[in-house]
């Protein structure tokens, strides 16, 4: 394992799936405080500061990932 | 404006077996520029051919990536490169989870019996034969017939009219058929029914496509048709990539002398680095929907056809040090990826699909075929114009004999 693949926060839940994953770089080229590129796949950084990251970059490489393998939800908080 | 410089790359006169030279004269005097060769705006540096693929909402692929027309294509026809997300991302999430990495690394046993097998016929052929139709094309045939499930005795027939240019229906957008064109899209329609009645139990794309579902409606007959079209099509990239990257290692005796001794370890790496030298697409088409800025500071307007390089992205010599070489002592690790499958949300679905061909065939040719090279005085030549790059043929010797299979222990 070169990382996780989920994470969840009080208001944040993102997640790459490995089933899909390709290893095109595109996330971690996107928000590389995020994700990153081992074993060609992408992980998300254990020490990442998932609140404080750029919302937008985040839906942008929801978006661009080729193969559909990252979600980036927003949980309106209680 | 000021006066610009006529771009050097002129791939319609006689291509050039390296077209890099003219394409990096070209990206030293100005990466974004107009050709009137191509009647396009002519993108050859890797930040902005990477820009092209990441703004898919400012650079459609409606008008075709083959080559833009004047309006977008009636809508029912647009799949993969002649559509834009929505549409585009409903037909690839239909699709993604078959050729992702995981799925096809089960494929791998199948490659592996595929390529010993035409081995073998090679080596009943004596000690010469043309790899890319003896070996290369077949290869690939084999796959996609695979993939979609294609009946045995439909082979032919199949691959023949989907490579057809008017096979997806663009050059006939009236309707009126000819006679060929019509059997096309009653075979295509016939499958669809056939696969329906048959249940969704077989595993192969095919079947998938016919029963997936979106806010439960299933998809248009027409559709799915157009969708084994466009995988048939894409996958035509391989046979061509296979071809280049034996002419690449070959071109490169160091290279081969290296590939060689570890053919093990070093497999992989050819594959990449040798898709960045020389893959299979060599320049797509986009047309400007909204204005966007590129860098190198171009501001590409509403209407703008552009041609952009992956070739030229992948010899950037700001990005790959000596870029014109072979070399596979590249810290991969360090570098961007290169752009040989693309960017973006059109990023090729078939990549792992490619790849997985292209090395299982490159380590069983060298392995099995004792001083396997291209034939000495023979001089292969390219297919013309700005989009691919693919020998239309490879003349190979090798020293018997052939040794034994690699697929069983
Ligand atoms: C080494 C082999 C291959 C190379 C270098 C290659 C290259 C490419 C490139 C550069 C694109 C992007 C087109 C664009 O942005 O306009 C693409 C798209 C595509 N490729 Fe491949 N390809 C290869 C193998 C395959 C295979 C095996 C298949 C079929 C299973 C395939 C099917 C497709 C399809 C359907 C698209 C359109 C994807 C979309 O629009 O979302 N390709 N390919
Ligand atoms: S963009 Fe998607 S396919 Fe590419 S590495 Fe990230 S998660 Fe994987």
């Amino acid at each position: 394992m070169s990382g996780p693949v989920e994470r969840t926060t009080a208001t944040r839940r993102v997640s790459v799936d490995h089933a899909l994953c390709s290893g095109t770089g595109h996330c971690a080229e996107t928000v590389p405080a995020v994700f990153r590129l081992a074993d060609r796949r992408a992980w998300l950084r254990p020490d990442a500061d998932l609140d404080a990251a750029d919302a937008q970059a985040l839906v942008r490489a929801e978006t661009i990932c080729p193969w559909m393998a990252v979600t980036f939800e927003r949980q309106e908080s209680t | 404006m000021s006066e610009q410089p006529v771009p050097a790359f002129k791939p319609y006169e006689g291509k050039a077996a390296h077209p890099w030279e003219q394409l990096a004269a070209d990206r030293a005097r100005c990466p974004i520029v107009h050709s009137p060769e191509l009647d396009s705006v002519q993108v050859t540096s890797y930040e902005a051919v990477k820009e092209i693929g990441r703004n898919h909402e400012a650079f459609s692929c409606t008008y075709s990536a083959a080559w833009p027309l004047e309006e977008p294509v009636p809508e029912e026809l647009q799949v993969f490169t002649l559509a834009d997300p929505p549409r585009h991302t409903r037909q690839r999430r239909l699709i993604v989870r078959a050729l992702s990495a995981s799925r096809i690394n089960r494929m791998r046993p199948f490659t592996e019996r595929t390529v010993n097998d035409l081995i073998d016929g090679l080596a009943a052929r004596g000690g010469s034969f043309d790899l890319v139709t003896d070996f290369a094309s077949p290869v690939s045939e084999t796959h996609i017939s695979e993939l979609l499930g294609i009946p045995e005795a439909d082979r032919e027939y199949v691959l023949r009219t989907a490579l057809l240019p008017e096979s997806t229906g663009l050059a006939n957008t009236e309707g009126l058929a000819s006679p060929e064109l019509e059997a096309w899209s009653d075979y295509l329609r016939e499958t669809v029914r056939t696969r329906r009645a048959a249940g969704p139990g077989a595993d192969d794309l095919t079947t998938t496509l016919c029963f997936a579902e979106e806010n439960g409606d299933r998809f248009a007959e027409r559709e799915i048709g157009l969708l084994i079209l466009g995988l048939i099509a894409g996958n035509a990239s391989t046979g061509a990539a296979i071809g280049n990257l034996v002419r690449a290692l070959e071109q490169h005796p160091d290279q081969k002398t290296a590939y060689l001794g570890d053919i093990d370890g070093l497999t992989e790496t050819l594959v990449e680095e040798g898709l960045r030298y020389d893959g299979p697409i060599l320049g797509l088409y986009r047309r400007t929907l909204k204005e966007a800025e590129l860098p190198g500071g171009h501001v590409s307007r509403p209407g703008e056809r552009i041609y952009f390089s992956l070739g030229a992205a992948n010899h950037d010599p700001e990005i790959f040090d000596r870029p014109d070489e072979l070399r596979l002592d590249r810290d991969r690790k360090e570098l961007p990826a290169s752009m040989a499958f693309g960017y973006g949300v059109h990023h090729c679905i078939g990549m792992n699909l490619g790849r997985l061909q292209a090395e299982v065939a490159l380590s069983t040719l060298y392995r099995r075929l004792p001083g396997l090279r291209l034939r000495p005085g023979f001089t292969p030549e390219q297919v013309p114009g700005p989009m691919f790059r693919s020998w239309t043929s490879l003349e190979m010797v090798h020293d018997g004999p052939v040794l034994p299979r690699t697929d069983r222990a």
